[in-house]
Formats: C-alpha cells, sequence, structure tokens
C-alpha cells in the first residue's frame, strides 16, 4: 500500500511537468562559451584562425511543451596575423607589411526553439534553433601597427543551431547543460567575399529566470 | 587569394602619414616593436635607375621636429647612414664626396611631433628646400621636386624618410628631382642595432636599385 502512495504522489508530482502548457510562460537564460570556426569565403579572405574568444546565449519564454522565442544574442572575437609580405600599392609604390585582420560581431536576433520532448523525463533533450537578426560588426585591418581600413556597422545576420540540453533533474528540465552545433551567417558586405560564415560549438548553462 | 587587402590608391596618402587611425587596439598590442613597422618605397616611374653610377650621403640625419629642422650625428644616424651605404654600395652604386658631382644625392630625415593629435604633414616636400639647402649638393637657387604625398596622422609617432636625389640631371631639369623615397614607421625605429635590418627592408623591396 506504501509503495502505491508514493507512487502517486510521484506520478502527481511529475504530471504539471509533463502536461503539454507546463513550459509555458517559463523564461529561461541560456549562457555559453562559444569556439567559432571560420568557414568560406571569411576563412580564406580575412581569418582562418579559430576563435576561441566567444559566448553565445539568449533569453527565451516557453510558448509551450516544445517551442519558445526569445532574445538570442553574442559576440564572436576574430584575429588572425599574417607575416611580414610585400604589396603592391601601385606599380611604383610597395608596403612591407605585418598585415592583422581584426572582426568583432555582437548578433542581437529573435530566436525560436523547439525542444520535442521538454517537459518529459528524458535527461537528454534534443534541440533545434534558428534566428534572425542584426550583428554589430566592427573590422579592422592592421598594417603593421597602423590601421588602413576599418568598417563597422549593423548587419543582417542568421543562425541555425542544433544541439542537446541535458537537465539537472529527471523532474525539472528548466535548469540543464546545453551543448550545441550552430552556423551563422552574417552578410557583412556588399559581395559575397565579405560575409561572415562560421560553424559555432558552444557549451553552457541554462536557468529559470521566472 | 590567402587573404584580402584591400589598399587604394587613397590609401597611399593615408599610408605615409595619414593613417586612417593610428589608435591601437588589442589587436596590434601584441606585435613585436618589428611587427609594427611598415617599409613604404616609392619611385619615379619614368626613371631607369641603372643610368646613375655614383651617390653621396648628406653626414648628418636632419630631424624635423614639429615642422622645425635641425641637424644631429648620433650614433644611431650614423647607423642608418652607414646602412644606406652599404646596400647602395651592394646595388653597384659608388660612393663619392659631394664635391665629386654625385649622380645622386641621398637625405635622410627623421621627423618627430611631441604632439599628440591630428598633425599635419602634408607639408613635408612643400618645405623641403627649408630642411635641405640645395646649395649643399652645389645647386644653389635650385627648387625641389616630390611626386609623393604626405597626409595626416593621429598619434606621437616617428618616422624615417630617405629621399634619394636625381642631381646628375639638376641643371637638365631646372629643378632637383627626388625619385626615390624609403619611408619606415613604427615602433623602435631609432635603434642603431636594427638599422642595417630596417634599411635592408627598404632596399630587398625595392630591386631596380641598380647600377648595373
Amino acid at each position: 500500500m506504501k509503495k502505491y502512495i508514493i507512487l502517486t504522489l510521484l506520478l502527481f508530482s511529475l504530471l504539471p511537468a509533463s502536461s503539454l502548457w507546463a513550459q509555458r510562460g517559463i523564461v529561461k537564460l541560456n549562457a555559453a562559451y562559444n569556439l567559432g570556426l571560420p568557414l568560406g569565403n571569411f576563412k580564406s579572405n580575412y581569418v582562418s584562425n579559430i576563435s576561441p574568444r566567444g559566448l553565445m546565449g539568449d533569453v527565451s519564454l516557453g510558448l509551450n511543451n516544445k517551442w519558445a522565442v526569445g532574445l538570442g544574442f553574442g559576440y564572436q572575437d576574430f584575429y588572425q596575423k599574417y607575416p611580414r609580405t610585400v604589396y603592391n600599392l601601385a606599380s611604383n609604390q610597395q608596403i612591407s607589411a605585418v598585415l592583422s585582420n581584426s572582426i568583432q560581431a555582437v548578433p542581437v536576433m529573435a530566436k525560436v526553439t523547439f525542444t520535442p520532448f521538454l517537459g518529459t523525463t528524458k535527461l537528454i533533450q534534443p534541440y533545434l534553433a534558428a534566428g534572425a537578426g542584426i550583428s554589430f560588426v566592427t573590422y579592422n585591418q592592421y598594417l603593421g601597427e597602423f590601421s588602413s581600413n576599418n568598417t563597422s556597422g549593423g548587419k543582417f545576420t542568421a543562425m541555425a543551431d542544433a544541439g542537446i540540453q541535458l537537465p539537472f533533474s529527471r523532474y525539472n528540465s528548466n535548469t540543464a547543460a546545453e551543448i550545441g552545433v550552430s552556423y551563422n551567417y552574417t552578410r557583412f558586405g556588399m559581395s559575397d567575399a565579405m560575409n561572415m560564415n562560421m560553424v559555432g560549438i558552444h557549451a553552457g548553462l541554462i536557468f529559470q529566470l521566472h | 587569394m590567402k587573404y584580402n587587402l584591400k589598399l587604394t590608391s587613397g590609401f597611399w596618402a593615408l599610408a605615409i602619414f595619414g593613417l586612417v587611425s593610428c589608435t591601437k587596439n588589442s589587436a596590434v598590442n601584441n606585435l613585436s616593436n618589428p611587427d609594427t613597422r611598415i617599409y613604404i618605397t616609392q619611385r619615379d616611374s619614368t626613371v631607369n635607375f641603372s643610368s646613375y653610377k655614383t651617390f653621396s650621403i648628406d653626414d648628418s640625419v636632419t630631424v624635423v621636429d614639429n615642422g622645425q629642422s635641425s641637424k644631429s650625428l648620433t650614433p644611431t644616424g650614423q647607423a642608418f647612414i652607414d646602412a644606406i651605404t652599404k646596400y647602395m654600395q651592394q646595388a653597384g652604386y659608388t660612393l663619392v664626396s659631394k664635391s665629386a658631382s654625385p649622380d645622386l644625392g641621398i637625405n635622410v630625415t627623421y621627423i618627430n611631433t611631441t604632439t599628440t593629435g591630428i598633425i599635419d604633414y602634408s607639408s613635408y616636400y612643400d618645405y623641403y628646400g627649408g630642411y635641405y639647402d640645395p646649395t649643399y649638393w652645389g645647386y644653389g637657387g635650385y627648387g625641389y621636386y616630390s611626386p609623393y604625398m604626405y597626409g595626416t596622422y593621429q598619434i606621437n609617432s616617428g618616422a624615417l624618410s630617405i629621399d634619394m636625389l636625381d642631381l646628375k640631371n639638376a641643371a637638365a631639369n631646372g629643378k632637383i628631382k627626388i625619385i626615390w623615397n624609403g619611408l619606415i614607421r613604427g615602433e623602435g625605429i631609432a635603434d642603431a642595432t636594427t638599422a642595417d635590418s630596417q634599411v635592408q627592408a627598404l632596399f630587398s623591396q625595392s630591386p631596380y636599385l641598380k647600377a648595373k
């Protein structure tokens, strides 16, 4: 009898979490460290070095147990120094310099997250997310210590993200660790050569704010 | 293309002294002194440098400090003069005294400012005749001519300029044309121990400087 009482209490405790709307209205903060891997023209033309200086995250509002919307944000700092080379300014003008490219991006975007098993007791919760918005990009190219080219401004950005959330408790998925891989695109310039493409590998924590 | 280098003709005016913004940030704070330096050379493309055989070099460095010039010969200045002499001779030119009618004259200038802010050096060549009396080279009354540009820059920084003068054709031209300029900017320029390598950088990117 005692076993049945315990089991009943346990089921009652699980019911709110497993109901379809258990996540509705729940506000979460997701903060993660992000490793940025340049791709494509961005890699070949500007920076090929992996950026270990990055953050990403979001504040999300649960719509139901599967969908959440929110505001995503991030920061990524790319830097690469190329060996001293002689460049032609004109046929009769040459400059020898160590060239450095420095690019910082701060994306702010609307984001939607799909978590098919949220609200269940699964300890591995896959998710998919997508977002679009504006990235505030600063680009500086240096010849030696001198800035030769700089551009900054808000640019269109979009991202897709997939990974898993690892709740710390089988019965409360609102606090969890998260690891994932994202693809980020930022239309930085007027040509494809100036677009920033990167893959981000991130790991972080999710907390319930409200 | 390994990486994108966007340099336009407008950059030249900026590059010499008018770099867009010389404010350093974390991207360049970690550069070593040699890596901070840029070496810029430009030449008169109508000139055949092998038509010159002899040269003479001013025996002191002219220091232009906030627009005022003075002559100086420090061990560092001497190291630069020695290095320029060495690489000119390696290029096949013969060092002669300035009284022996050299084909080429070489002036070395250290341009300095102690003022932080936007400095306009567009007047560098405008006042060249004030810094370098053409009488020194035996052409009193002649003016200098340079197609090279200087702009503005925004930090307290020095530059070393090496100007090569066409003395061989000065009389025919009616002026002293500056047919080659080498410019060094960056940190730690005024260092006797690196003078040779700095001058070597200028000459190595100017393979057309050959007497034969």
